[in-house]
């Protein structure tokens, strides 16, 4: 087996140290950062991803899985500053505010790395205000927005009229999930987009950027 | 466009459907109920009902709830779909009709030393005279003893009455209050307790004298018209009337079962001298048509922490209008004063015996009572118990799966009722993943396994099958859709039972003790009804305790009012207990996410047996 097949593997079995190791074998092959994170982390997780998508495994597994990628990317982090790899894509992310739900927003933020992404995770319990330093901070593609609670639905809508009376709605597609939205609450806010879970909140955010 | 009738089978009721109108509005106007948690927002996908002539082009909700088949045979959701013209036949079946329906329940409840604080006794007074000049007032309070509170009301009666009775006056007095004077009235005092929950309200009339039950109702909670769960009424609340509309029904319907109860008692509410209601927080500030809405957002901040006390004719209650109506004192935003009943009626104290008591319902709420004190918390399990985010789910109604067994081989299942298989219920849905678990058809990460990957019996492995949305268990034949337990099932309870075996994990965590260290463990709530402890445990939804431990204590809220509502002491004990409580904020605790994500999975097969 390849030294790339044993970090998607470690990635696919859920095991950190197995991907960590096979990690630092590839740099010490000689390969390079890129070929490690494409080949190896993210198509472990694309895996992962595919099974997530057809209930096969669930949350706890996708987490563990996404904690295997990560301990990849710390060790090939420090080449990655010397070489050029462009992120897909920038997301901005927050569950909204009034909401203290992490655990779905967490997911989507460690799918989304997992194929490729940048993501900047505000948190919960996002104001309207952190929402758009954000954006304009970080210059993202896509914005996230999570509402767990029927409660905190309205802050989805109201976020998203911030967003263009700060004249910020036309430069990000707005993504909206959480177990009380729909795809007709997504319309009805004006959002870009609705995913009903982490796996496709990566095809959806993919497709919002033409990659798909 | 002409207007539509629609005429609902199976019962036959016909009424103009207004133009626009869905067929869920329809209903209501015939006075029928139609199941729906979202309370029509077109979110659950529970209000499944079949037309003889769909009208118009299916809305996007009805196509992510209803497959090409259904919407092929007239299958639509009833909030969703508005008949156009014409006579429409629609047909609303056992899963979404659920009559308004009144229960008369037998009390089942422990012994309790009466003692209320409400008695009553005749007085007789000696008649004025030119040699006892002693004015009315202080002549009667001669007879009652000091610090007697005598109403304006009762006071302005009081000349008439001792002229008119010959001196002789019958007196209801709660603790020093004076509640009523007159000629002696019919016997009996009676008190009220009710249980005001989100899905039911119960009540019972109690003879405050002897402590006899005379009788015990419960119906469906009307506000569920506003949606399921609590967080849908507290939305509604914030509407303009919301909050009015809200307290109308609770108080109307807890109204019309004590007036029931009395007259089935022989007698009229008015004869109702003291009344104790418990709720969860956001029910009783409801009742009370205190303002909840901060309860829906973070930091969950409630307004209920003493209770509350007052008249019933302030409060608008059926019962004798100076009689006290108490409703309990809350813990916390989501463990309210039902839970505060709960540890009273199962005599949760701090004491070297480790007690776990668990609700578990929509909102669960736990209790953990030991040496260092009582600890509380709550998790959000979802409505996956009470079947509303399962493919099959439904509460515990006719033709709902309640228990399951392997027996040859093959499911057995044991149905409510004499109809077929129309679903599954909490009860069922435990049971049915304890023996797939038990026969290696699920294995502990949730998954259900391939026959081709695991040896099954025979019978279970013929039930197995591959759908477009992934495995499936096939349960019941039916001629357009079999009911099945789908892998996405699994994960619903799965992120349920994480709830609840986080929330009793970290109480344990924060107390220092191990599930071992538990002496008992007491399941309160609808749920235990039809419960297996064994499946309970084996899942991991309760703690992994020998079984003899886990004891099922029914509608112990109920019973907690109860106890209140005939012994004062009892009353002041329960705000001792709720100050008592140290409240575990689930919310943003460190540990939450570990452990919820430890408590999806299901334990191994050798565990605590």
């Amino acid at each position: 087996m390849s030294v790339l097949e044993d970090i998607q593997q470690g990635i696919i079995t859920y095991k950190p140290p197995l991907v960590k190791q096979a990690c630092e074998q590839a740099v010490a092959q000689g390969m390079g950062p890129r070929e490690i994170v494409q080949e190896g982390l993210i198509a472990g997780m694309a895996v992962v991803g595919a099974k997530f998508r057809r209930n096969e495994v669930f949350v706890p597994e996708v987490m563990i899985a996404a904690r295997a990628m990560h301990a990849g990317l710390d060790v090939v982090k420090p080449l990655l500053a010397h070489s050029e790899i462009e992120p897909v894509g920038t997301v901005v992310l927050g569950t909204v505010k009034g909401d203290l739900h992490d655990i779905g927003k967490n997911l989507v933020a460690m799918m989304l790395e997992g194929a490729g992404f940048r993501v900047f995770d505000l948190g919960i319990d996002t104001p309207v205000e952190r929402f758009i330093q954000a954006i304009q901070e970080n210059k993202p593609q896509i914005v996230g927005m999570s509402s767990l609670i029927t409660n905190t639905l309205p802050r989805v809508g109201e976020t998203i009229e911030a967003l263009q009376q700060a004249g910020l709605r036309n430069q990000v597609k707005v993504m909206v999930g959480g177990a009380p939205v729909s795809q007709s609450f997504a319309d009805q806010v004006g959002a870009d987009a609705y995913a009903a879970d982490a796996s496709s909140a990566v095809e959806k955010a993919k497709e919002l950027l033409g990659l798909a | 466009m002409k207007q539509a009738r629609v005429r609902f089978l199976p019962g036959g009721q016909e009424v103009a459907c207004p133009s626009g109108a869905t067929v869920r509005e329809a209903a209501a106007l015939a006075g029928l109920e139609v199941e729906g948690p979202c309370a029509g927002q077109g979110t659950c996908g529970k209000c499944r009902v079949r037309l003889s002539d769909p009208a118009g082009e299916p809305t996007t909700a009805e196509r992510e709830h209803l497959t090409a088949a259904e919407l092929a045979h007239g299958y639509r959701l009833a909030c969703q779909v508005a008949p156009h013209d014409g006579l429409v036949r629609v047909e609303l079946g056992w899963r979404t009709y659920r009559p308004e329906g009144k229960v008369l329940l037998s009390c089942r409840s422990g012994e309790v030393a009466v003692d209320s604080g409400v008695r009553r006794r005749t007085v007789e007074l000696p008649p004025p005279s030119l040699a006892d000049q002693r004015p009315d007032d202080l002549r009667l309070a001669a007879q009652l003893g000091g610090g007697t509170m005598l109403p304006r009301e009762l006071l302005g009666r009081l000349p008439g009455l001792l002229r008119g009775a010959g001196m002789r006056l019958a007196v209801v007095e709660d603790g020093r209050q004076v509640l009523e004077l007159g000629p002696p009235p019919g016997d009996g005092l009676w008190g009220l307790a009710a249980d005001l929950g989100t899905t039911s309200l119960v009540v019972g009339l109690f003879d405050l004298e002897s402590g006899r039950s005379l009788g015990v109702a419960a119906r469906g909670n009307p506000q569920a018209r506003h949606g399921a769960d609590v967080l849908s009424r507290i939305q509604q609340a914030g509407r303009p009337g919301g909050a009015t509309e809200l307290r109308r029904l609770v108080l109307e319907a807890v109204n019309e079962l004590a007036r029931e109860l009395a007259t089935a008692a022989g007698g009229v509410p008015e004869r109702i001298f003291r009344a104790v209601l418990v709720g969860n927080t956001a029910m009783e500030q409801l009742f009370l048509e205190v303002d909840p809405t901060p309860l829906g957002e973070a930091p969950y901040v409630g307004a209920l922490g003493g209770g509350f006390s007052g008249a019933a004719e302030e409060v608008g209650l059926a019962a004798h209008r100076r009689a006290r109506v108490r409703v309990f004192p809350t813990v916390a935003g989501y463990v309210g004063g039902d839970t505060v009943a709960m540890l009273l009626a199962a005599g949760m104290r701090p004491g070297s015996r480790a007690r776990l008591a668990v609700d578990v319902g929509t909102n669960g709420e736990m209790a953990l009572a030991w040496a260092g004190g009582i600890l509380t918390c709550s998790a959000a399990a979802g409505p996956a118990f009470e079947g509303a985010n399962l493919r099959d789910g439904m509460r515990a109604e006719p033709g709902a799966v309640a228990a399951v067994r392997l027996t040859d081989g093959d499911l057995s299942l044991r149905v409510l009722g004499d109809v077929p298989v129309r679903g599954v219920c909490g009860s069922g849905i435990i049971d049915l993943l304890a023996v797939l678990r038990r026969a290696g058809a699920v294995d502990e990460t949730g998954r259900l396994r391939s026959p081709g990957e695991v040896r099954l019996p025979a019978g279970l492995a013929r039930r197995l099958m591959e759908t477009e949305e992934g495995r499936a268990l096939r349960l019941a034949d039916g001629s357009v859709r079999d009911v099945c337990l789908t892998q996405a099932d699994v994960r619903q309870v799965q992120l349920a039972k994480g709830a609840i075996q986080a929330g009793i994990d970290l109480l344990l965590r924060e107390a220092g003790l191990a599930p071992s260290d538990l002496r008992e463990v007491l399941l309160a709530g609808t749920f235990g009804n039809h419960l297996d402890r064994k499946s309970a445990r084996d899942l991991g939804l309760l703690p992994q305790v020998p079984l003899g431990r886990i004891r099922f204590v029914g509608n112990a809220a109920f019973e907690g009012a109860r106890l209140a509502l005939l012994n004062h002491r009892m009353e002041e004990e329960a705000d001792r207990l709720a100050r008592s409580c140290r409240h575990l904020e689930l919310s943003g605790h460190p540990g939450f996410e570990e452990a919820f994500l430890a408590g999806m999975a299901f334990p191994p097969l050798e565990a605590g047996r």
